[in-house]
């Protein structure tokens, strides 16, 4: 495995107080697909912003792609780095949604042709192709998160950083956009880090991360992560039906496990049933 | 009294080669005192709907009517002030509900608009962030210096204070952590449940319509394509699949273990407990043997 974001003693403050930020230490590998989850003002998004230089920390390194991050390199991170804000208003800079997404790919060294092709292919991923000629910030909610999920999409950067990035779409185009990063994953070379609240869309990550307040509490796989429900409660967050069901199931001596996957589960009742 | 709707559409950028018809027909009576759910794709009409609400917008033709009041589509209509106090919207983005240079300012300017004094407005601001879970030193915050759940919970604050009798939210769990959604939607429920509310949701997200609505209105490109009630609702799949709509996360469940098991369970099931007995009954009870 091969680190590609690593972070280490890593502090910042808005306000020379409070330490949104508080030792932070962190690493991510290529083509990991890892999801942040943390309870409101845990510090996801001001984490996000560290990384891709839009803040600057009190104390402690960022290492992305190899390069310490520093006001030297921190272009040639943007480049490769592309980010979905938590509001999308904040981030539509063309007066179409064509031209945003065509603005996110200008200093990417790519022919006219080239972005054409990939405006066409990234605005239909999402499903949004009759919009093109529409103004951006006079979409839907979920419109406009889609487009922004074109967008970043469209700069083909090795790591994508999704801050709740699907949290007002309709339960299709959430699995449109998980699918998306499934391929994204298979096909590519590509790393994504999405911040969410959606547990569903957790259990489909190769890895979780829990945050609460400015740190880093625990990472590990869903499966590991997601069952325990002391960590989860303390953190703002909350278990799977799975879950759920199996401590439930378990009491009857139905299951002897928790399971947080449903396939699993479901296989386990099946199993039971065939042997009773 | 209530809301109602009657034929009413809604034309966005009207004559303009942009020009999107959100809302097409639509007929509708909202009775005081309900939960109801409001759902539908992404660009559906939900948005555009609620904020006729409160007359936030009005209608292109049509008519509608909102407590004693009328408006009348493509009229001047006057005196819609007290319509903003007794029917509260919490919008989509939190950020277009948010201007003033503190928390406090932010929560107090409802009631301030509606003729409650200073020290009142000031009381109700407290206790208006209690209920979503924010301690008192967000007060002197600035609101665009939040985090997203942080301007979420002081967006649906603002409302909270103005103590209107018809609340209508938006989306109002988008960017809440599970917890915080869990918690606000409880307030709301509780707030139907022994204020007598009217509370009208906008949401994707299924278990909180299965648990706290009674009735659900499906929205599809500016239509209303769907009204009654919400279980029935969850066992049309004809309708579920036509309209790409989801299931709650429990229903999913139970349809995987009957189809991989060969069992018949009860499809309206709707809280863990009952669906571990339901499974236990279904497997020869609990199991003594271990
Ligand atoms: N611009 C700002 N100025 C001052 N404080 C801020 C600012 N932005 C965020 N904060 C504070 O920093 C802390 C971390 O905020 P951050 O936005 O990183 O949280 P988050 O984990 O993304 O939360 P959410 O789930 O609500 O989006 C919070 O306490 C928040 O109030
Ligand atoms: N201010 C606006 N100007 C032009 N079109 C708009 C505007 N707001 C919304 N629309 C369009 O109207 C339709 C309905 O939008 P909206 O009610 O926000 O949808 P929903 O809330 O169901 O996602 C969408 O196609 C959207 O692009
Ligand atoms: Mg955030
Ligand atoms: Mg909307």
């Amino acid at each position: 495995m091969v680190p590609i974001v690593e972070i280490s003693e890593l502090y910042f403050s808005y306000d020379n107080k409070n330490l949104a930020i508080n030792n932070l230490n962190l690493t991510i590998y290529e083509k990991e697909w890892v999801c942040i989850l943390g309870h409101n003002g845990s510090g996801k998004s001001t984490l996000a912003k560290l990384l891709i230089g839009l803040l600057e920390p009190l104390k402690g390194a960022i290492k992305v792609n190899g390069k310490i991050l520093s006001q030297d390199t921190v272009y040639d991170i943007r480049r490769e780095t592309g980010i979905v804000f938590q509001n999308p208003d904040n981030q539509f800079v063309g007066s179409t949604v064509a031209d945003d997404i065509a603005f996110g790919m200008e200093n990417q060294q790519i022919s006219r042709e080239e972005m054409k092709e990939r405006i066409d292919k990234y605005i239909r991923k999402v499903r949004m192709e009759a919009y093109l000629q529409h103004e951006p910030h006079l979409l839907s909610g979920g419109q406009k998160q889609r487009v922004a999920i074109a967008g970043a999409l469209a700069m083909n950067t090795k790591i994508l950083i999704f801050d709740e990035a699907t949290s007002m779409l309709d339960p299709q185009g959430r699995e449109d956009i998980n699918t998306l990063i499934q391929e994204l994953k298979n096909d590519g070379d590509k790393t994504i880090i999405s911040i969410t609240h959606d547990i569903n869309e957790a259990m489909l990550a190769d890895r979780v991360i829990v945050m609460k307040d400015g740190t880093v509490m625990t990472a590990g796989s869903p499966a590991e992560i997601l069952k325990d429900e002391a960590l989860m409660n303390d953190c703002g967050l909350d278990v799977p039906l799975t879950v759920k069901l199996s401590q439930e199931l378990k009491k009857y001596n139905i299951i002897d496990d928790i399971y947080v996957k449903q396939e699993d589960l479901v296989n386990s009742l099946w199993e039971y049933n065939l042997k009773k | 009294m209530g809301i109602q709707f009657e034929k009413v559409n809604y034309l966005y950028a009207r004559g303009t080669s942009q020009e999107k018809a959100a809302l097409i027909d639509i007929d509708l009576a909202i009775d005081l005192h309900g939960f109801i759910a409001i759902i539908g794709h992404t660009g559906s009409g939900k948005s555009t709907l609620i904020q006729h609400m409160n007359a936030i917008l009005q209608p292109t033709s049509g008519v509608v009517r909102i407590l004693d009041k009328t408006i009348v589509g493509g009229k001047k209509n006057r005196d819609i002030n007290i319509v903003r106090k007794r029917v509260g919207l919490v919008f989509q983005f939190p950020e277009y509900q948010l201007f003033e240079e503190t928390v406090e300012k932010d929560i107090m300017f409802g009631p301030l608009n509606f003729g409650v004094s200073k020290e009142d407005a000031a009381l109700k601001a407290r206790e208006a962030l209690k209920w979503v879970g924010l301690e008192q030193d967000f007060l002197s915050r600035s609101p665009l210096n939040l985090s997203g759940g942080q301007m979420r919970r002081v967006a649906i604050a603002g409302i909270l204070a103005m103590e209107p009798d018809v609340l209508v939210l938006d989306e109002p769990t988008a960017g809440l952590d599970p917890q915080g959604q869990k918690e606000m939607m409880e307030m709301f429920y509780n707030l139907y449940v022994n204020q007598h509310k009217t509370i009208i949701l906008v949401t994707h997200d299924m278990n909180f319509v299965a648990q706290y609505a009674k009735r659900i209105i499906v929205l599809n490109d500016g239509r209303i394509v769907y009204d009654g009630d919400t279980w029935d609702l969850f066992a049309n799949y004809e309708l579920i699949k036509k309209y790409h709509l989801d299931l709650p996360d429990i229903t999913k469940l139970i349809i995987d273990i009957e189809n991989k098991l060969g069992i018949k369970l009860d499809h309206k099931i709707n809280t863990v407990e009952n669906l571990a007995q339901a499974l236990v009954q279904a497997l020869g009870g609990a199991n003594h043997a271990r």
